[in-house]
């Protein structure tokens, strides 16, 4: 009984081990045929790729200052009361500049604790040791406030900065914080409705790189045929002291993917560069006097 | 048998763990025997306060632990009405020091006398029979003996122990009398005022009681306390007569001739009681160009002064945006500028006199982090001031006490100094100074004894030291805080009541005439944080108040994130809400408190609802608002803010010529508007008409008390309120 039980152990391993001999034999194969298959095909295939950038420069559209109205206070009610008085003040300030143009838009809410709040200051509002945790901690309502005063390109400049002067007179005087205050710029010019000036630029970088691609097939004896991808590059924001908004608040120079939600900010006030990068490869094809042979 | 014991192990273990999370996380429960704290005077808060004050900021004076002790025996044999016990347990405490304070269970603190007198006032009848049956003879005894010189001494002697016993009302009502020929009205009111409210079984007449009570309080300059009066005769003795002078009255229309016009009321009450009570009505100027401008700092020294504590690790020093206690009266401006004193012409800015020349003050300033601007102070008086201040040639000296000065207002004289008198010499100041009639109070601490807080009442004329009151103990030592500002007590007079506010979490009432503690109180507050890192961030710490209106008190202090309103008729806490740590005083009037820092806010007294609130750009802790009938005004370093008070709206802003400075401080004058910053001092002239209450019609007698009751106030820099400085 005991003999045949192993008789039986012993054929079962043999079968077992050729059958997963003869696995890997096949998928071996099928990966040296997967892989050298696309190699052969481009060994048979000629073609070049470019990167070209092309550039629009425009005027910007639109002046924006963001502040953040905020009322913080122990008791929620005060918090509202502050928030409610702050919000409705700062848009009867700006609403007495009678500046065409101008909008406000009201972002989304925020009510949180409050551990510290600068003042614009030296000083710092502290929340008391502990605060966080207890009935003591503070509430804070606060909600973004972004100004955009939209067809700037047609100001003069010195009419363009005396408005801003006053948008920004205003703003500081409302007591809110201004977002970016700490850093250079409080004020930011943007291009709105960007996607057209993008597509100049693609169009240009398109030509460059159609130019760009005929020399070197005109320097491999060939001549350039079909196009066979096009891949937009990101540009470095640095590169071009620009950067496009993030969507979700604050500004970073991140990249979206979203073309509804792009926009060029710039911090500085003069020409704004849009620039399209791409990545274009085209065929080559034999010159004429190869085909004729 | 060994897995056994580690079970065992590890219950006892658990057990124990679940024992000490309990006993931390439940609340703390008295000890067996100990007095619980109820509302009720008959039962001392003190010893289940004694672990609470250990952590408080500022401990007010209290009472020994022995005394206390008394107090729960005395609490124990009233509840099982063993009587003699009970009394025999009160001697101890009659025989302590009568400064000494006992913790009421709502919070105050009263002097034991105070305490001792209301704790039997409020004995069941049984308790008082027992009492009277105690006491009786020995206080007819006294009372019959209360005649010719040694009458006030037993009557008081009479009144302080033996209140409650059957004579204690007729004696209180003789004392009352004597003190009131006296001159001494507060105290006289008080007597009557303690019969009506510990006696009511008293055979005297309720409304004769209240007509003496309510002409004292006249007297007193107190017409809050006269109308609360006038209310309760109208209210209750409408037809009762009275004898005033051999004649009778009628009780009502005697005390209604004492009430003072309603419209006069809010100016003469608030006057001498808000440090920024309401001033004429005032208008921003229409031009930004100055009047004059002087240069306290120049632009580079104070662009040095600012970066002086990155050398140190310290960050911004306070002093780089300290502004200089200022005081204006309708000729000249004076200015302690670290110790430097100088006097300025109203009219034209020209430099009058200084006491030193101080073009190298940065200089003297870089070795000393130790500064304490804030303990700089300024008050005029007639045709003097007083200064506080270490003396301008050790300013960058630790060591050097703040020493309080004497000048001729004209001359910039100086008269005499508490360093060269006696008394005075082992006092450092610390506080502003304030001055009412021939007096100057100022806190102060001692040498070697740098955590305890004194009231100091200093003759105006010589500067003898009068008396000194001490009103409790710090739980840090303030005068060696490096990188923030340390407690700077306020104070403000209101007739023979002094308020002190510590600023730390205490205010005290001291008798202004006899240094007497009337009353403490303790409120939430934190204590200075001396755990110091490199670059931290300064908290913003604001000194406002406190104010008296309408016989409120109003409390708001530097490190608390409370405001504290006191009906000083009990003395009963009215209220008590949150407000923004920053938030300081600015004024009340009728219905409304204001409050300023880095947001001006308007709070309802009836509802104590914020009713609105406004940011306004602030860069410097020290500046302080001043309000009118109808407006607030802070100077920002954006210039000065005129905000409605109705509403709270921004009415109009005057950039003014000082905007390279952080703001600061306005005072008034005869219509020029003085402007006082970190780096300069300047003046506006304001519209015709713009102070228009100031010398003509009927305003012009409202103004004269105004500035005679406004002269007596302390505020936060030391400066007098605007337009109040005149002699």
């Amino acid at each position: 009984m005991s003999t045949n039980r192993a008789f039986s152990t012993t054929c079962t391993i043999a079968w077992a081990s050729r059958v997963a001999i003869c696995t890997v034999a096949l998928c071996t194969a099928a990966s040296v045929v997967a892989l050298t298959l696309p190699c052969a095909v481009c060994a048979e295939e000629r073609a070049v790729t470019v990167s070209a950038t092309g550039e629009v420069k425009t005027r910007p559209t639109t002046v924006e200052i963001s502040l953040l109205a905020t009322g913080s206070a122990e008791l929620s009610s005060d918090a509202l009361v502050k928030y409610r008085t702050s919000v409705r003040r700062t848009l009867d300030a700006f609403s007495k500049l009678k500046i065409e143009n101008l909008k406000i838009d009201q972002e989304d809410l925020t009510v949180g604790g409050q551990g510290r709040h600068n003042d614009g200051a030296d000083y710092v509002v502290v929340a008391p040791p502990g605060a966080e945790a207890t009935a003591h901690a503070p509430v804070s309502i606060s909600r973004a406030l972004r100004l955009r005063l939209s067809g700037v390109q047609d100001l003069k400049e010195d009419q363009l900065i005396d408005t801003i002067v006053r948008l920004v007179d205003v703003a500081k005087d409302s007591g809110n914080t201004i977002v970016g205050d700490g850093s250079q710029a409080m004020v930011s010019f943007s291009v709105d409705k960007a996607d057209a000036l993008r597509d100049k630029a693609s169009q240009a970088a398109f030509v460059q790189a159609r130019e760009r691609a005929a020399k070197y097939a005109a320097l491999a004896g060939a001549r350039l045929g079909d196009v066979l991808s096009v891949e937009e590059v990101a540009s470095d924001a640095s590169d071009v002291s620009m950067m496009w908004e993030n969507p979700y608040g604050g500004q970073s120079p991140a990249y979206f993917s979203s073309a509804d939600s792009r926009k060029i900010i710039s911090q500085s006030l003069g020409e704004i560069p849009v620039r399209v990068t791409l990545r274009v490869r085209f065929a080559m094809l034999p010159a004429q006097a190869d085909e004729k042979k | 048998m060994a897995l056994l014991n580690l079970h065992w192990v590890r219950v006892w273990v658990t057990l124990c763990a679940v024992a000490v999370v309990t006993s931390i996380c439940s609340p703390p429960r008295p000890l067996f025997g100990q007095a619980v704290a109820i509302f009720d005077v008959s039962a001392p808060a003190a010893e289940a306060q004694d672990g609470e004050d250990a952590k408080r900021p500022f401990r007010l004076a209290a009472q020994t632990t022995e005394n206390n002790e008394a107090l729960a025996d005395f609490d124990r044999h009233k509840k099982r009405a063993t009587w003699e016990r009970a009394f025999k347990a009160l001697e101890k405490v009659q025989g302590s020091k009568p400064d000494a304070m006992v913790p009421r269970a709502d919070g105050f603190y009263i002097p034991s006398r105070s305490y001792l007198r209301q704790l039997l006032a409020t004995l069941p009848q049984d308790g008082k029979d027992a009492y009277r049956l105690f006491h009786d003879p020995e206080a007819k005894k006294l009372l019959e003996q209360a005649t010719g010189k040694d009458e006030l001494a037993r009557l008081a002697k009479l009144v302080n122990e033996y209140f409650i016993t059957s004579v204690g009302d007729v004696a209180a009502d003789r004392l009352g009398d004597l003190e009131f020929e006296r001159g001494d009205v507060e105290q006289a009111a008080e007597r009557w005022q303690s019969i009506l409210q510990y006696h009511p079984e008293s055979a005297l007449k309720r409304a004769q009681l209240l007509v003496k009570s309510g002409v004292a309080f006249a007297r007193a300059g107190r017409p809050d306390e006269v109308r609360r009066v006038a209310r309760e005769l109208r209210e209750r003795h409408a037809n009762e007569t009275v004898t005033v002078g051999g004649r009778k009255v009628n009780a009502v229309s005697q005390i209604s001739a004492m009430l003072p016009a309603e419209g006069a009321t809010a100016t003469a009450t608030s006057g001498n009681k808000s440090a920024s009570a309401p001033t004429e009505e005032m208008r921003l100027p229409a031009s930004s160009e100055p009047l004059w401008q002087f240069q306290i700092l120049s632009q580079a020294n104070a662009q040095a002064l600012a970066s002086m504590g990155n050398d140190w690790g310290w960050g911004r020093v306070p002093a780089a945006d300290a502004v200089p206690p200022t005081a204006v009266d309708d000729e000249r401006v004076y200015v302690n500028f670290l110790g430097f004193l100088f006097s300025l012409d109203l009219k034209s800015g020209k430099l009058l006199w200084r006491s030193a020349k101080f073009h190298d003050i940065v200089n003297q300033l870089r070795n000393n982090q130790l500064l304490m601007p804030e303990q700089y102070g300024i008050c005029l008086v007639g045709d003097r001031i007083y200064t506080v201040g270490r003396e301008a040639g050790k300013v960058s000296d630790q060591s050097a006490p703040f020493v309080l000065n004497c000048h001729e207002k004209a001359t910039g004289k100086q008269l005499w100094s508490s360093q060269k008198i006696a008394s005075l010499k082992p006092w450092r100041m610390w506080g502003a100074p304030t001055a009412s009639g021939d007096r100057v109070y100022i806190t102060a601490i001692k040498n070697q004894q740098q955590r305890d807080l004194h009231l100091l009442a200093i003759s105006a004329a010589d500067g003898k030291l009068l008396w000194a009151t001490q009103c409790g103990t710090y739980q840090v030592d303030e005068s060696q805080l490096y990188n923030q500002r340390s407690s700077q007590p306020t104070l403000a007079i209101d007739g023979d009541r002094l308020f002190v506010d510590t600023h730390v979490g205490a205010v005290v009432l001291i008798d202004a005439k006899t240094g007497a503690t009337r009353w403490g109180l303790n409120y939430e507050a934190e204590a200075p944080n001396t755990q110091y890192w490199y670059n931290s961030p300064r908290p913003l710490l604001t000194v406002g108040g406190p104010l008296v209106e309408n016989d409120v008190l109003y409390v708001k202090g530097m490190r608390s994130s409370r405001l504290v309103a006191v009906d000083l008729a009990g003395p009963t806490l009215q209220f008590k809400r949150p407000v923004g740590g920053p938030a300081m005083l600015i004024g009340v009037d009728k219905d409304r408190l204001f409050l300023g820092g880095d947001e001006i806010a308007a709070v309802d007294l009836k509802t104590q609802k914020l009713l609105w609130a406004t940011k306004v750009p602030i860069a410097t802790p020290w500046t302080r608002a001043i309000m009118t009938h109808d407006r607030l005004f802070q100077f920002t370093p954006r210039g000065i803010f005129e905000i409605d008070k109705a509403s709270g709206d921004v009415v109009a802003r005057h950039r003014g010529g000082d905007l390279d400075s952080l703001g600061g401080v306005l005072l008034l004058s005869k219509r020029t508007l003085v402007t006082v910053s970190n780096i300069s001092i300047t003046a506006y002239a304001l519209h015709e008409g713009a102070t228009a209450a100031s010398s003509t019609g009927a305003g012009g007698a409202k103004d004269t008390e105004t500035e005679k009751k406004a002269a007596a106030l302390a505020t936060p820099t030391g400066a007098t309120p605007a337009g109040a400085a005149g002699p």
